[in-house]
């Protein structure tokens, strides 16, 4: 079986190592590459585009490619068999004008945030956004959505610490970054990228732990075993 | 010309088949693989010479190793996992050679052994040694190579065997193309790292003088070299030249299109060094006798972007020229060099080359016919595409 060509949009560096663990784990012995996609930009014309806003410039770029929608970016899909989109899900409570994105008529509404529990209600939502800026309806079979809930980092605190007393429903907790960076020394995760690369293999053997436990990253994983 | 390269476990390469074209350019990440791809037919040329070791591997600009080091260091499963390294090819006249290669990870001989070898064409079976046989001949010598002698020289087998001998990994660099310091691989026409440039420039442009087709060709390059009118050899006693630098018998001259005249020659010590950069590419690519598959590693360095597009172009029209017998394994990692590929010519190939989830070096061919006929306008290039990640072959920074 040849090897399986992922492209990745994520907001960030340090979610392509969470994801790129969980990959590890879901594949098991086939064998993947994985190539995170930047949106086009300079830094003297206003930034490269990381965060949520990256997403957005990326998915918006690539429609345009494929006349309308990110699925018929044949440019894209001559290298990648998957496009792999992250966005965590608390950006549902955010606005377009927060980061600095002009929304255009056929991007759904921002902010789109939903009571939590379910962590289902507001990662729907989203996803009909982050569709919205694909020009897709429904998530085609090469496209499959990563929306960690609240955030990437809830699954890394489920990966390393999974016996936290935080609360029960840590798919609505909303500081899983600044609780893992409040640890002791010892067992401190600051959000760098050495420090995520470090903690990658425990994240990557923790994962049925993660998706046994956390709804979104249950749905991540079947998403992307039907699709590869 | 070499059409098909098969390698395992050596060093990255766990596994790599690929078909070869006339121009082949491999691109990737720092650290992707693409020198050991290019050494791991070097490793072959010196199996083909008959004799694997430091010398033999130096000679052909493959970085000697210990076994510890060339034997790829993955957990692979236990039928992966052999203690020998196999390097095959074939030729574009049916000839082929498989070689297997050992030396212990631990206490290792200075000389590899040679576990199998087949060199055949098509059905034929020119030398070969089995496992069985392995122990009855000398293990660090080569039998193909010494078959060969008993064939006569217009021999397939010949042909490919000579090819893979006189394979070389090129790669230039400044002090040796401006004669500053010796280049310790010298080779006719050109050392691997640029030594004995003016001479191969002085030979080029004698030889064009005779063949009206050169000639043509070696006007290109002085097209490249815009802010020149000419560029030429010349007595290194006859030339202004700090009585400072090292002094060769020939060095190279330029005269400057701007300068005022009596005052407008430069030597290679002085001139832009991505004008030696571009004799050398043309000196590898059009001079009678530089080898017929050479490699050159990283052959954009020092190049302007819109130059190494030039370049790139120009480069698959000279090899072109060469009937047959030009073929050249590059590696470049700057994305312009992609635009001048004549990528609708089947015989030049773009390669990706990156690490895969277990660190295993891929490549694949990136072929574009398909994905280029739907592309949405021509602000799509290849370059765009390359830097976007759209063809992979990017690190994940």
């Amino acid at each position: 079986m040849s090897d399986l060509r992922i492209a990745l949009v994520a907001e960030g560096p340090t979610d392509r190592i969470v994801i790129q663990a969980a990959l590890r784990a879901m594949l098991g012995a086939r064998a993947f590459v994985l190539q995170q996609l930047q949106p086009e930009g300079s830094l003297a014309f206003g930034g490269l585009g990381g965060g949520w806003g990256g997403v957005y410039r990326w998915c918006k770029q690539a429609a345009k490619r494929g006349s309308g929608s990110v699925s018929r970016d044949a440019l894209l899909f001559q290298s990648f068999d998957i496009l792999l989109v992250h966005l965590d899900v608390d950006v549902a409570s955010s606005s377009y004008r927060a980061a600095n994105v002009a929304q255009d008529s056929t991007d759904a509404p921002l902010p789109c945030d939903r009571p939590c529990p379910p962590a289902s209600a507001a990662s729907d939502a989203l996803r009909s956004v982050v569709l919205s800026w694909c020009g897709e309806s429904h998530t085609p079979t090469n496209v499959v959505l990563c929306l960690p809930s609240r955030c990437t980092e809830t699954w890394v605190l489920n990966a390393l610490f999974p016996h936290a007393s935080v609360r029960h429903d840590l798919e609505c907790f909303a500081g899983p970054e600044t609780w893992l960076a409040q640890q002791p020394v010892a067992k401190r995760l600051r959000k760098h990228q050495g420090s995520y690369l470090a903690r990658a293999d425990d994240i990557c053997a923790a994962w049925a732990g993660v998706t046994s436990s956390l709804s979104e990253a249950k749905r991540f994983q079947g998403e992307l075993l039907a699709a590869s | 010309m070499l059409t098909h390269l098969h390698v395992e476990r050596f060093k990255s390469l766990v596994k790599l088949e690929l078909e070869l074209g006339r121009v082949n350019l491999f691109i990737g990440s720092n650290g992707s693989g693409k020198s050991n791809l290019l050494e791991s037919l070097g490793v072959l040329g010196a199996a083909a010479f008959g004799r694997v070791e430091d010398e033999t591997l130096l000679r052909r600009g493959v970085r000697p190793g210990v076994p510890s080091l060339y034997k790829t260091a993955f957990s692979l499963t236990p039928q992966e996992n052999t203690s020998h390294i196999l390097f095959s090819c074939e030729g574009k006249g049916g000839a082929s050679l498989s070689v297997t290669l050992w030396n212990p990870l631990g206490n290792p001989s200075p000389a590899w052994k040679y576990k199998t070898e087949n060199l055949r064409v098509g059905q034929d079976t020119i030398a070969t040694r089995t496992t069985t046989s392995a122990g009855r001949h000398n293990q660090e010598q080569g039998m193909a190579a010494l078959k060969t002698v008993e064939l006569p020289p217009d021999h397939a087998a010949v042909a490919l065997m000579d090819l893979l001998r006189s394979y070389s990994i090129y790669c230039p660099n400044t002090p040796s193309l401006r004669g500053l310091v010796q280049d310790v691989q010298a080779r006719d026409p050109v050392g691997l790292s640029g030594g004995r440039l003016p001479e191969a420039v002085d030979e080029l442009l004698a030889a064009a003088q005779k063949d009206p087709k050169l000639a043509e060709l070696v006007d290109e390059v002085r097209e490249l070299i815009d802010w020149a009118k000419d560029f030429s050899a010349a007595p290194s006693t006859k030339v202004p030249l700090s009585p400072s630098a090292a002094r060769s018998r020939l060095v190279i001259q330029f005269v400057d299109r701007y300068m005022k005249k009596g005052r407008n020659r430069l030597t290679g010590y002085d001139a832009s060094e991505g004008a030696l950069y571009i004799l050398f590419v043309a000196v590898l690519a059009m001079h009678a006798k530089a080898p017929p598959c050479i490699a050159i590693d990283n052959f954009d360095q020092a190049l302007n972007p819109r130059l190494a597009q030039r370049l790139m172009e120009k480069l698959c029209r000279w090899t072109a020229a060469r009937n047959g017998d030009g073929q050249m394994l590059l590696t470049a990692h700057n994305p312009a060099i992609l635009d001048g590929l004549p990528l609708s010519d089947p015989s030049v190939r773009l390669f990706a080359i990156e690490r895969n989830s277990k660190g295993h070096t891929v490549v694949r061919r990136i072929d574009l016919q398909e994905a280029m006929a739907k592309r949405p306008d021509d602000t799509w290039t290849l370059s765009r595409m390359w830097l976007n990640g759209l063809l992979g072959a990017v690190p994940n920074v």
